[in-house]
């Protein structure tokens, strides 16, 4: 059963003349406890693509239906309060709140949604993230490879139906970026969790179960990996 | 604590300096508004005092009189609150407008993100309004005491000028006035988070994830005439210059309301500054002009009615005074300690005449009426002049006693400067008065005295066109000029003869009695209006300086975060080889071409306000316009001086900055 379908979806930036179009109508659908990964040289409109899924930017034309909610159809805040509940994001960057600890910025989603903090899930969390030790601590106060793994704790509180990930190993180095893509691995095989992730980095995207490839705003091949 | 409540928080931790600012722009802004309130409940309680609970018969008038200043300075505060105010919460929020990204990438609303901007307000307010409204009440006190001070000395003349008042404000601590200024003070900050808080959350994630946000970067295509000053500023200034004139042009907003706080400070410094000037000539130009040190005087009350038989308004007067009466007190006056004292009678608006062109020099025609006209209806004045006096004046006109003298002269007020004419030709031989009831009668002028040959006693203001001095007539008032050695005695003197010669109880007014005598200093009205001058002038000047403090809280922060928000750009032109003193002198530019925009703005709105305040001063009195040389010239070094010194002592915190640290810290927000 597919629980993200993409159709025709199109991103053009800017008018007239300067318009550059980012994605050309691209379709695929993704199955429930799918490990995905999208491929393709900077600037082909994977970060387009992942914006446009995870509903912080609008699409030109097209449609994304997540767990069949067509979420451009939601209103603003519906479609925050959407993506707060059923979607965990990882970027490049970690994007933390810097005024805010480890375990802060894992509970975000929870807290913005103004409910407690389950004691037990974040313990587990903590545990599988390995920050335990480092709960109380501010994002500068940790390593990359554990900024990155509160972001993924972050994405992973409310057990949202999937994680997307972008370039989530980009910024580490290979010790960390193995750490990583394990994590994000567990959690695609223990939860059943649909995971999406961008990278341009062959030896990641061949760990997926399909790779689908990117090239100049339309998908040039979206093969199967393992059976 | 709801996260966004703590987000909130935290942001006001991070941002000492800014948070600092803006508590103190809110203190003192709440202290000013708790002050004006306070006032109008303090005067509301002297006015109820005097007048009664419902202010009496003008109640309206007094009711305005208390709340239309207020109303004006509370706007005042309020438009320049607002200004300083969304202006932190504007450079705070675009600051965030990657974590508010964040936040939004992780499910927070617009509603969540603009509520994270007024937790800041609501937490500032909660610390700045209790601590202003303090503040506040202590301005407050001490503005009172200085007004009793003030207002002490005014009765004790207008004690001896007219009779008893006792006009004193007492220190009122109104929880209403409290409860008003406190609720203004947080809607204005309310509003102030507002709008900042609104934009971040239309922001969109992507732009604000990239932290692209509402920091909007000017870029035009530079035309000719830019891309001439561009090479001018590259020769005066090298390098520096040029970059700095770019940042102030393409990022016009981070510096607006810097702009705008100095520019509003100008404008409010030159315009007071010419109104103190004009207030100093005013005053000049009350001083008397006569020798004499001590005044006593009688006047009658007065009816205006409408004469049933000419339709012409006429004035009765209650009681008018024989001018034999006058002569007598003169005499009296004069006996205290052998000096004569100087005794005139004045009657303004019984009689009036109508005198053909011929008789009037052309200049007088050009100030009685704009067009020339064959006859000229004029009011007459009627000078009757103590007997030792008058005598004088017929001696020097050449005239017997008895005789009629006309004063051929006349001051008056062109515009604001003082003319003196000579209104009348040699023809003119009589006069016919004319009277409201239609009466009248011929007077032969028998002599003429001359502007020169006036003595100074005669030389007050607003006097009619035509004047005789004459030696009896029934008069509406009338001035005794004396030279005492004590002034003090003689007033008490004064006082015994007056009570006498026109038995009056003491204790009734004005009105009742149909008229008032009294005996005071010449300069007593001089003093007055210099009390009055002085307590307008220290309040205005407090509240100005008070209100340019807000503003300067605004000066402060900008040049600072502007400054720290900067640094990973000053990194990046130190990597290329910019020097630190290049960097100084590229920071003491940006000031220097903020200042100059501010005054651009500040001065000509100062100066054009300057002139509007003396055109209504000149209608009346002759004050005429001065341009405001020393206050421009103040605020131009004050200006400068203040962004200057700001950047200067910001730029100071970048010394120890490593270029490399500063890159690589700020490059990920």
């Amino acid at each position: 059963m597919a629980i993200l379908t993409v159709e025709g979806l199109s991103k053009i930036y800017g008018e007239g003349t300067t318009a550059v179009a980012a994605l050309k109508g691209v379709s695929f659908a993704v199955n429930k406890g799918e490990f995905v990964a999208i491929i393709g040289a900077s600037g082909s409109g994977k970060s387009t693509l992942m914006n446009l899924i995870g509903g912080i930017d609008r699409p030109t034309a097209g449609r994304v239906t997540i767990d069949g909610n067509d979420i451009y159809k939601l209103s603003e805040s519906e479609r925050a309060i959407f993506r707060r509940r059923n979607v965990g994001m990882v970027y490049q960057f970690y994007n933390l709140i810097a005024t805010l600890t480890a375990e802060e910025n894992i509970t975000l989603p929870r807290l913005l949604d103004n409910r407690k903090p389950d004691a037990a899930k974040l313990a587990h969390i903590l545990a599988m993230t390995g920050l335990t030790e480092r709960a109380t601590h501010l994002p500068s106060e940790l390593s990359g490879g554990q900024q990155q793994r509160v972001s993924i704790g972050r994405a992973l509180i409310n057990d949202p139906a999937f994680i997307l990930a972008d370039e989530p190993t980009g910024n580490l180095d290979s010790k960390s970026s193995h750490e990583i893509m394990d994590l994000l691995k567990l959690a695609n095989k223990r939860s059943h969790q649909t995971l999406l992730v961008i990278t341009h980095d062959e030896k990641i995207a061949l760990q997926a179960d399909r790779i689908i490839t990117i090239g100049d705003g339309t998908i040039l091949s979206d093969e199967v990996v393992k059976g | 604590m709801k996260i966004t409540a703590k987000l909130a928080y935290s942001q006001l931790k991070i941002n000492r300096l800014r948070t600092a600012g803006a508590l103190a722009a809110i203190a003192l802004s709440t202290a000013l508004m708790t002050v004006v309130c306070s006032f109008v409940a303090s005067g509301n309680a002297m006015a109820v005092q005097l007048l009664g609970a419902d202010y009496g018969n003008y109640g309206n008038a007094y009711k305005g009189l208390l709340l239309l200043p207020a109303i004006f300075f509370g706007l005042m505060i309020v438009i320049m609150s607002v200004v300083v105010i969304s202006n932190v919460f504007r450079v705070s929020a675009e600051e965030r407008m990657a974590q508010f990204g964040i936040l939004k990438c992780v499910g927070a609303t617009g509603a969540q993100i603009s509520s994270v901007v007024l937790y800041e307000s609501v937490f500032l307010s909660a610390v700045g309004i209790p601590v202003g409204l303090v503040l506040g009440l202590g301005l407050a006190f001490v503005g009172i005491r200085v007004t009793n001070g003030f207002l002490g000395e005014l009765n004790a003349l207008a004690d001896m000028m007219v009779n008893k008042i006792n006009l004193s404000v007492s220190f009122v601590v109104s929880w209403q006035a409290l409860l008003v200024a406190a609720l203004i003070c947080f809607f204005t900050v309310l509003f102030s988070a507002w709008r900042p808080g609104r934009k971040a959350a239309k922001a969109s994630a992507v732009d604000s994830v990239r932290g692209a946000g509402t920091i909007t970067i000017r870029k035009t295509k530079p035309g000719k005439r830019e891309r001439g000053i561009g090479q001018l500023t590259q020769k005066l200034f090298g390098c520096e210059g040029v970059l700095a004139s770019k940042t102030i042009q393409r990022n016009r907003r981070s510096f607006r309301a810097t702009v705008v706080a100095l520019a509003t400070g100008v404008v409010l410094f030159v315009a007071l500054g010419s109104l103190s000037q004009q207030a100093n000539a005013l005053e000049c130009y009350m001083q008397p002009t006569v020798e004499e040190t001590v005044i006593a005087d009688y006047s009658s009350a007065r009816i205006t009615r409408t004469n049933e038989k000419t339709g012409r308004v006429e004035s009765v007067y209650r009681c008018p005074l024989d001018s034999d009466v006058g002569n007598t007190v003169a005499e009296k006056l004069s006996a205290y300690d052998g000096k004569s004292v100087y005794g005139l009678g004045l009657d303004l608006e019984t009689y009036y005449t109508v005198l053909p062109a011929e008789v009037i020099t052309g200049e007088m025609q050009g100030v009685l009426a704009d067009t020339p006209q064959a006859n000229y209806e004029i009011p007459v004045e009627i000078i009757p002049v103590d007997a030792y006096h008058y005598k004088a004046l017929c001696e020097k006109a050449g005239v017997a006693v008895g005789s009629t003298i006309l004063l051929n002269h006349y001051r008056y007020n062109d515009n604001g400067s003082e003319v003196d004419v000579t209104p009348y030709l040699p023809t003119l031989r009589s006069v016919t008065l004319k009277k409201a009831d239609g009466s009248e009668k011929t007077w032969t002028i028998d002599g003429v005295l001359t502007q020169a040959e006036m003595p100074q006693e005669l030389f007050y203001f607003n006097t009619n066109p035509i004047r005789l001095v004459v030696q009896q007539a029934e008069v509406r008032g009338y001035s005794w000029y004396a030279t005492p050695d004590d002034e003090a005695a003689f007033i008490a003197y004064a006082n015994t003869v007056l009570a006498e010669a026109f038995s009056a109880d003491a204790t009734t007014s004005y009105q009742e009695d149909g008229f008032s005598t009294r005996a005071y200093k010449t300069n007593d009205y001089a003093k007055v209006m210099n009390i009055a001058n002085v307590l307008v002038l220290v309040f205005m000047y407090s509240f100005v300086v008070l209100l340019m403090l807000i503003g300067f809280t605004n000066v402060v922060s900008t040049m600072f975060t502007n400054v720290v928000m900067r640094a990973r750009e000053f990194a990046v032109l130190q990597s290329v080889g910019m020097t630190q003193e290049g960097l100084r002198r590229m920071l003491a530019l940006e000031s220097i071409l903020c200042s100059l925009k501010a005054l651009a703005v500040g001065l000509p709105v100062g100066v054009a306000i300057t002139y509007l305040i003396n055109l209504p001063i000149r209608q009346m009195f002759p004050v005429p316009y001065a341009f405001p040389w020393l206050w421009v010239l103040l605020c131009t070094v004050g200006v400068l001086g203040i962004t200057w010194g700001t950047t200067r002592c910001a730029t100071h915190t970048l010394r120890n900055q490593n270029i490399i640290e500063t890159i690589r810290t700020q490059s990920g927000r």
